[in-house]
């Protein structure tokens, strides 16, 4: 089993990548502090996974050398689970490259990281419905302190493919209730 | 199946409608300090006082461990022990292990166990680390890519676009990481100009600490001639090169509390980099020195150049020795040019052709991994090459004619 | 806190800031060091850190008046987080310094750790214990606010 970290530049994905595996990369408060990819070994579910902390990208549209890296590691690993982390700030910005990459039929789950930060600037977010709507499990972290970071791991291994007709008569119909 | 841009935005805006509430927007005292401190009016002069902060703290950290134990430890207590368990005096082992036997303090001995372990742990050490530490503070607190944003801010208004302020600051902790950085730019021109620019001209972390140390009233000099070759030779660059660069956004995170288990686990990753990067890169500089004095090499070299270095730069020739250990590390050159007997003026020569000669062997070879990846490694190479010489000799020269020109010594 | 109060607080550390300020740029400039009690005006970088001083006395002074709006209050934790850095880095080598004994001694004596700590000290010093206050008052009001 292969799990790519994806996410903007500074979501915290190499704190979220520490947390999982216990390695020692470095973590910035800083964008664009990981150019290069970092793999470690970790279990998930009782498997041994390899999980990958992917440079961090915009869009699946490459603009710069560090996107190109992070883009052919995404086509290298055709099979992997994709953990998409978002800044729970800007969760619009988050969920396009998200957004992007279940189109490519990968499977993903969704990391809401800096939830403390949302949750000071009088941000909520409802899980639950983001998760119906998406069809993908969304867990809150804070990858800093380590909060919701198991909950991330049991969740990684029900990480679904999903069906982007689908969800998109999923979006429709939300109007259409309202 | 696909969308198209648009009608993925589209579709987030419903998603987020349903499931996002945004409260009402408030302003909290944090984000109105991140504001002041990227306003110029009240951003410099907390830069200012973040700088001052950075220079308190070096000398009072680096300081402390240096004068405070390393150096009467080295000079009390190993040097003289050395000297005197060590058997052999007089052959070639002694000279390049110990060196000199008459020498009375480390710093001049110039042997790999006296002055390199001395450089290398009583000076270099206690600088990287203080150096680090604060760096790692200002990172994880989120000021530094607020620093930048003021900088770029400052460049702008004096004309200056387009350099990428991120990659710079970086470089300021070690060129390599520098260097890497440049792969988030857009444009091969960009990304050859950064990588040139960084390592000719932003002395690493290392080199600033043992400037620091050794050299504190020189300090401000240097480092204003190689910023303005910096933006000068950037500016220039723009002109000559073929191709566009365009601007540089940054994304400035918030304000956060630095976690102390980060900040102690970078520190100890740089930390251990040096242990074992590092270290025997110093020692076998100070070797590799004194095997070429025994050979006779640096003699020969020292003639062969001494008009150059006379008459051009205007430095005396026997700065072809740490001229040759900056090859490996420039923190090391800058220790033994400050044990060579030369006048003020020269000194901040010295320094100055040291930090823009060649950049160190890890920086040039993080070049050439590079370079293949911006635009072909045989036209980065070259490039990098005929720049770097002609910087040399311009800039260098410059600085000696502006010695003259003063009347400075 | 009343407004009253903040005031005259902002007042103290503003002037105090500002004049310890250009005092040590004219003492700089001028090359002379001066002694009053035990606050000195001497030391490494005085320029700098008399420009520092001078900066963060205006960025207070001018907060003052209207301490109610958010802006200003902002304006003079920047001022006051300034004095920090000055005052905070001279304890913290003044400390350093004193642990060291000099040529023959690896460590200082207890008295003699003690004598050299409260030797002499710059204004920065002074202001400190009352920059801390202000900072104190300022974060702790705004978190009663959030609630």
């Amino acid at each position: 089993m292969t799990i790519l970290l994806m996410g903007h530049p500074n979501v915290g994905k190499s704190a979220v990548f520490n947390r999982l595996t216990g390695a020692n990369i470095t973590e910035s408060n800083y964008p664009g502090t990981t150019v290069d990819f970092t793999e470690s070994y970790t279990f998930i579910g009782g498997k041994e996974a390899k999980i990958i902390d992917v440079p961090g990208t915009f869009s699946t549209e490459p603009k710069d050398e560090a996107e190109k890296v992070a883009m052919e590691i995404l086509k290298e690993h055709e099979d992997a689970i994709v953990v998409a982390v978002l800044d729970a700030t800007k969760v619009e910005r988050g969920l396009y490259l998200a957004l992007e990459i279940m189109e490519k039929n990968y499977p993903v789950v969704i990391a809401l990281n800096m939830w403390d930060d949302a949750v000071k600037q009088n941000i909520s977010i409802d899980v639950d419905r983001l998760e119906e709507i998406l069809g993908v499990p969304v867990v809150p972290t804070v990858a800093i302190s380590g909060e919701g970071i198991s909950n991330l791991a049991n969740k990684i291994t029900e990480a679904s493919r999903i069906d982007a007709e689908k969800l998109e008569k999923r979006i429709e119909n939300l109007q259409n209730e309202i | 199946m696909k969308f198209d841009t648009e009608r993925r935005w589209e579709l987030i805006d419903k998603i987020s409608r349903e499931t996002v509430n945004y409260g009402a927007d408030k302003t909290t005292l944090k984000t109105i300090l991140a504001e002041l401190t990227v306003k110029p009016l009240t951003g410099i002069p907390f830069a200012v006082a973040v700088l001052y902060g950075f220079w308190a703290f070096f000398n009072a950290f680096a300081g402390f461990f240096t004068d405070g134990f390393f150096v009467p430890f080295f000079d009390n207590l190993w040097l003289p022990w050395l000297q005197d368990i060590f058997p052999l005096e007089g052959s070639w082992l002694y000279y390049v292990l110990v060196g000199d036997p008459g020498a009375t303090n480390s710093f001049e001995a110039f042997g790999i166990l006296t002055s390199g372990m001395f450089v290398a742990i009583g000076i270099v050490l206690p600088a990287i680390v203080a150096f680090y530490l604060f760096i790692t503070i200002l990172e994880d607190s989120g000021y530094m890519p607020r620093l930048a944003v003021l900088v770029d801010t400052i460049l702008h208004k004096i004309g200056l676009h387009g350099f990428a302020v991120v990659p710079m600051i970086l470089s300021l902790g070690c060129n390599v990481p520098g260097v890497a950085s440049t792969r988030t730019l857009e444009t091969k021109k960009q990304r050859f100009m950064m990588m040139i620019l960084l390592s000719i001209f932003i002395p690493c972390g290392a080199q600033l600490g043992v400037m620091l140390s050794l050299i504190p009233e020189y300090f401000g000099y240097i480092m204003l001639y190689l910023l303005v070759g910096f933006f000068l030779f950037g500016y220039l660059l723009d002109r000559i090169i073929p191709g566009k660069s365009p601007e540089i956004m940054t994304d400035v995170p918030p304000f956060r509390l630095p976690t102390a288990a980060n900040v102690t686990r970078k520190l100890w990753v740089k930390v251990k980099g040096f242990f074992t990067n590092a270290i025997p890169f110093v020692l076998l500089g100070v070797g590799v020195v004194n095997l070429l004095y025994l050979g006779g090499v640096i003699d020969w070299l020292s003639s062969v150049l001494e008009p150059v270095f006379t008459g051009w730069f205007g430095i005396p020739k026997e700065t072809v020795a740490p001229l040759i250990a900056g090859f490996l590390r420039k923190d090391l050159a800058v220790a033994q040019l400050s044990a060579i007997d030369m006048t003020g003026f020269q000194l901040i020569t010295s320094v100055v052709i040291i930090s823009i000669y060649f950049p160190c062997i890890a920086t040039f070879s993080m070049i050439i991994k590079e370079g293949r990846r911006s635009g072909g490694i045989l036209k980065v190479l070259g490039g990098s090459l005929l720049t770097l010489s002609t910087v040399v000799f311009l800039w260098g020269g410059l600085l000696h004619l502006i010695g003259m020109v003063l009347g400075v010594r | 806190m009343n407004q009253k109060t903040f005031n005259t607080i902002l007042a103290l550390i503003g002037f105090g800031a500002f004049i310890s300020g250009v005092l040590e740029v004219l003492f700089t400039l001028t090359g002379q060091t001066f002694q009053w009690g035990r606050i000195a005006f001497q030391g490494d970088f005085t320029f700098w850190r008399g420009i520092i001083l001078l900066s963060s006395g205006i960025l207070s002074l001018s907060a003052i008046y209207n301490p109610s709006l958010i802006e200003k209050r902002a304006q003079a934790i920047l001022a006051s987080f300034m004095i920090w850095i000055v005052g905070g880095l001279e304890v913290f080598s003044t400390i350093l310094e004193s642990i060291t004994g000099g040529e023959d001694l690896w460590l200082n004596t207890v008295q003699g750790f003690l004598n050299n700590c409260v030797d002499s000290f710059t204004p920065a010093v002074i202001l400190l214990p009352i920059s801390v206050f202000l900072v104190l008052i300022v974060f702790r009001e705004e978190r009663k606010n959030e609630r």
